[in-house]
């Protein structure tokens, strides 16, 4: 007999695939970067068994050159291979463990807290979170780290009663550390919170704790050597703090350490320069700045964060839900230790892989931070109706949590839905796909079509290889991509050059050029003008 | 008894030698700057009777003290001309003059009459100043936020750009711990529902300072201090609780210590070589009292 309670997870369900499903291949309206790399490999591996540069089932991506983790695109193989190469299908796997993730969650939140309402509520939050139904929209491997994260737990808190459940917690922990960079750091942090946790508890169930860690470890062993290696170090090297790459923020930084040296060298002081003034203090005081900046409720519900995170006028989460994400936080600590631990430890541990890097605070890395606000949340509503003893005031208490959340969501829902595609079309690096379409309708007037890879154009060999579906097989036979690198101007395929052009000195009549407005002159024979879905220019293309 | 005067000696060893000096100043405002330095070491006496007669804590009340008598901002307050610092001493004793005065009247009479004295030594409070114009609800929201954030609790106190130290944040990076812990003693032994009222000066004073027309240049904010001595020192009293049950935790806890000895040089390096650099290069002492 179904119960009261599974209808309602099943609405909730419905909800979540509803809000992440719907027109997912057109909103956000445009892939970009990662996904089209990701859709392009995904799509090689399929048809070859190989990705874009020729590896065979490789355990790392290079991609673009940023070397992502490879169960994202593999993911996306089994996706293309049901739906067809299509940007939904590209996307699918997010959208779908991001509805799955909202299930375990229900149940995650149940074995913590044993209160039905409380893990329906904590469901609702997350299927409703604009900061979940944004990033369950994107190809991008953050997200479904989400689905892992909760499902590992659920079976780690399950197996404490019955030891077999740890087998799955560790495929699932040990899944995700080949899911996302961040996952690297986080889980075995998180693992080892869990172990000190409930330690006593893990040891009636000597066998299955053994046999798990030994399957986490196998996980482990097969990491390290990527980690280690080269191509693992680039990811690290291309966002960290530490990096030439580094923000500018870090850069001035800098400069003002060497100025107080060199003032301290003028007053004699040349120890305490060195004692006080090196690098290592900067980059220090930095990586705490970047972590705490995590917690910034400006972040949370304003947020500074790209275009590309969220929508307009609006943060990561609900105005309504920071009262009570701090009022939760004070139910969870005067309530059972062992959930405070881990809830708080797990929120604690979210943001030390993003603090190392530059752009921080960073919505993308730190997606691992849910569902435990809406966790924080439910606890609060729930606690604030244990508090109140008269109906009708609990009544009015109720009216007022859906009048404010209704408003919040309707707000974020119209945002995203109807601005968002219009008001994030440039960062969404719109155009690519109507560039490369109209090329290849023209393509045989011309001996050669260059592609100018600077600024928003950069990386555009991967956009076309998408965009056109070019054959994987043919691709590979060319040579496939040379480098994914950021200033690679030899990558090519077919008439398609990816390199700078001149357009007065290199036209000729049998080439086509294709760039941003900057790089045509006034008098450029313009074809095609791309724009924004704002109306503002984004690709030109001309002869 | 002797902690507590051997405290505000310590106070005023900081506070006053080289008055006019670190940071320069115009020798017209040294005898209000040795006013606000008088008020700062009073402040630090107030907190721990404040915190004593409260808590019943002797030993809580001398780490208030302590780290109220080493806080940047504090320290940095009492050094200059300031109308907040001397807001706060008087906030302080009306504190802890309210919980023994007999009746109501004697205490409305008394806020009436504090409130007078209030306006008379803090005048650049931005209600007296006359300047209404306050930001829009979004910036309220943000400045709400900003004031809370870790950012400018630990690293970077911009709400005084004339003279304000900037590079570091109201209190020490390494008084993170503490004061998590100390929230977290708050929400879990106290009672932050029992002591509610407790809340209500800081709650009044967030949002008074977040609605400052003059925004971040505004050192209302200031008022808070006391809160905030508070929550590290219950953090720190815990630790060293704590610290004395085995011998892992009173390493840890003499590493952690040593740590904070270090950042503390470090602050006293920058403020006394290179802030008083800055201000000499970016400051116009002609203009206002500093």
């Amino acid at each position: 007999m179904i119960k009261k309670h599974q209808i309602i997870l099943l609405i909730i369900l419905i909800l979540a695939a509803f809000l992440r499903l719907w027109q997912l291949s057109v909103l956000p309206p445009s892939m970009e970067w990662d996904e089209a790399a990701t859709g392009y490999d995904a799509y090689s591996i399929l048809k070859t068994g190989k990705d874009q540069f020729g590896h065979f089932l490789p355990l790392t991506m290079r991609s673009l050159d940023d070397y992502k983790p490879p169960l994202y695109t593999y993911l996306t193989v089994g996706s293309i291979a049901f739906f067809g190469w299509t940007d939904f299908a590209v996307r699918f796997p997010a959208a779908f463990f991001g509805i799955l993730a909202v299930l375990t969650t229900y149940f995650m939140v149940y074995q913590l807290f044993k209160n039905r309402k409380l893990s329906l509520l904590a469901a609702l939050f997350l299927c409703i979170s604009p900061w979940h139904v944004h990033f369950s929209r994107l190809a991008l491997e953050t997200n479904t780290t989400i689905f892992f994260t909760t499902f590992g737990i659920w079976a780690f808190l399950k197996g404490l009663d019955k030891g077999g459940y740890l087998i799955l917690t560790a495929f699932s922990f040990g899944l995700n550390l080949f899911l996302y960079h961040n996952t690297r750091v986080f889980i075995p942090l998180l693992s080892v919170i869990l172990l000190t946790i409930y330690f006593k508890d893990l040891w009636k169930h000597k066998k299955y704790l053994f046999i798990s860690m030994l399957i986490f470890g196998i996980f482990i062993i097969r990491l390290l050597p990527i980690l280690f290696s080269i191509e693992g170090q680039m990811r690290f090297q291309g966002t960290s703090i530490f990096s030439i790459a580094k923000s500018i923020n870090v850069d001035n930084l800098q400069k003002t350490y060497i100025q107080w040296k060199i003032d301290d060298q003028q007053q004699g002081l040349s120890f305490t320069g060195r004692l006080f003034h090196s690098e290592k203090i900067l980059f220090g005081l930095q990586m705490l700045r970047n972590y705490f900046s995590h917690f910034d409720p400006n972040f949370w519900v304003f947020t500074n964060d790209s275009l590309r995170h969220h929508v307009s006028e609006m943060g990561i989460l609900y105005l309504v839900d920071l009262p009570l994400i701090y009022t939760g936080l004070y139910f969870l600590i005067r309530g059972n230790k062992k959930t405070a631990g881990l809830i708080i430890a797990w929120m604690l541990l979210t943001p030390i892989p993003a603090s190392v890097t530059r752009d921080a605070p960073h919505a993308l890395r730190t997606t691992i931070f849910l569902p435990t606000f809406q966790i924080l949340v439910s606890l609060a509503i729930i606690n604030f109706f244990g508090f109140i003893h008269r109906k009708y005031i609990k009544q009015v208490f109720l009216l007022i949590i859906i009048f404010l959340y209704t408003i919040n969501s309707g707000f974020f829902l119209h945002q995203y839905f109807v601005h968002y595609a219009k008001d994030s079309s440039l960062f969404w690096l719109y155009g690519r796909k109507e560039a490369a379409l109209y090329a290849e309708t023209v393509k045989s007037r011309y001996d050669r079509i260059i592609v100018y890879p600077k600024y928003e154009m950069e990386q555009a060999h991967i956009f076309f290889l998408y965009y056109l579906k070019y054959d994987p097989v043919k691709y590979l036979q060319e040579g496939g991509t040379v480098s994914g690198g950021w200033a690679e101007n030899r990558n090519q395929f077919d008439k398609y050059q990816f390199k700078p052009f001149n357009y007065s000195e290199d036209r000729d009549g049998r080439t086509l050029f294709i760039g941003l407005p900057a790089e045509f002159p006034k008098e450029a024979n313009i074809l095609k003008r791309i724009t924004y879905l704002n109306g503002t220019d984004a690709v030109w293309i001309a002869d | 008894m002797i902690y507590y005067f051997l405290i505000l000696l310590i106070a005023s060893c900081i506070r006053f030698p080289g008055l006019n000096l670190i940071p320069p100043g115009q020798s017209a405002n040294l005898v209000l700057r040795i006013f606000s330095a008088f008020s700062g070491v009073i402040s630090v006496g107030l907190v721990m009777l404040i915190i004593k007669d409260r808590t019943k804590n002797i030993s809580l009340s001398l780490i208030s003290g302590l780290i109220l008598c080493f806080m940047p901002w504090h320290i940095e307050q009492s050094r200059v001309v300031s109308g907040v610092n001397s807001g706060l001493t008087l906030i302080l004793f009306y504190s802890w003059v309210y919980w023994y005065l007999p009746c109501r009247i004697c205490k409305i009479f008394l806020f009436a009459a504090f409130t007078i004295i209030f306006w008379r030594i803090y005048p650049s409070f931005w209600i007296f100043s006359g300047n209404w114009t306050l930001p829009t609800f979004t910036e309220i929201m943000g400045n709400l936020f900003k004031l809370i954030s870790g950012e400018f609790l630990f690293f970077k106190n911009d709400t005084f750009w004339r003279g304000g130290l900037r590079t570091y944040g109201v209190m020490l990076p390494g008084f993170i711990p503490a004061f998590m812990l100390g929230i977290y003693l708050i929400f879990k032994k106290q009672g932050f529902i029992k002591y509610a009222k407790w809340y209500l000066l800081f709650i009044i004073i967030w949002v008074l300072s977040a609605v400052s027309p003059n925004f971040p240049e505004s050192r209302e904010y200031f008022l808070i201090l006391p809160y905030l001595t508070f929550i590290c020192a219950l953090g720190f009293y815990h630790l060293i609780e704590n610290s004395k049950k085995r011998l892992i935790f009173r390493i840890l806890f003499i590493s952690y210590f040593m740590f904070i000895i270090y950042e503390y040089i470090l602050f006293t390096h920058f403020y006394t070589v290179h802030y008083q650099q800055r201000i000499k290069e970016e400051f116009q002492y002609a203009k206002i009292n500093f």
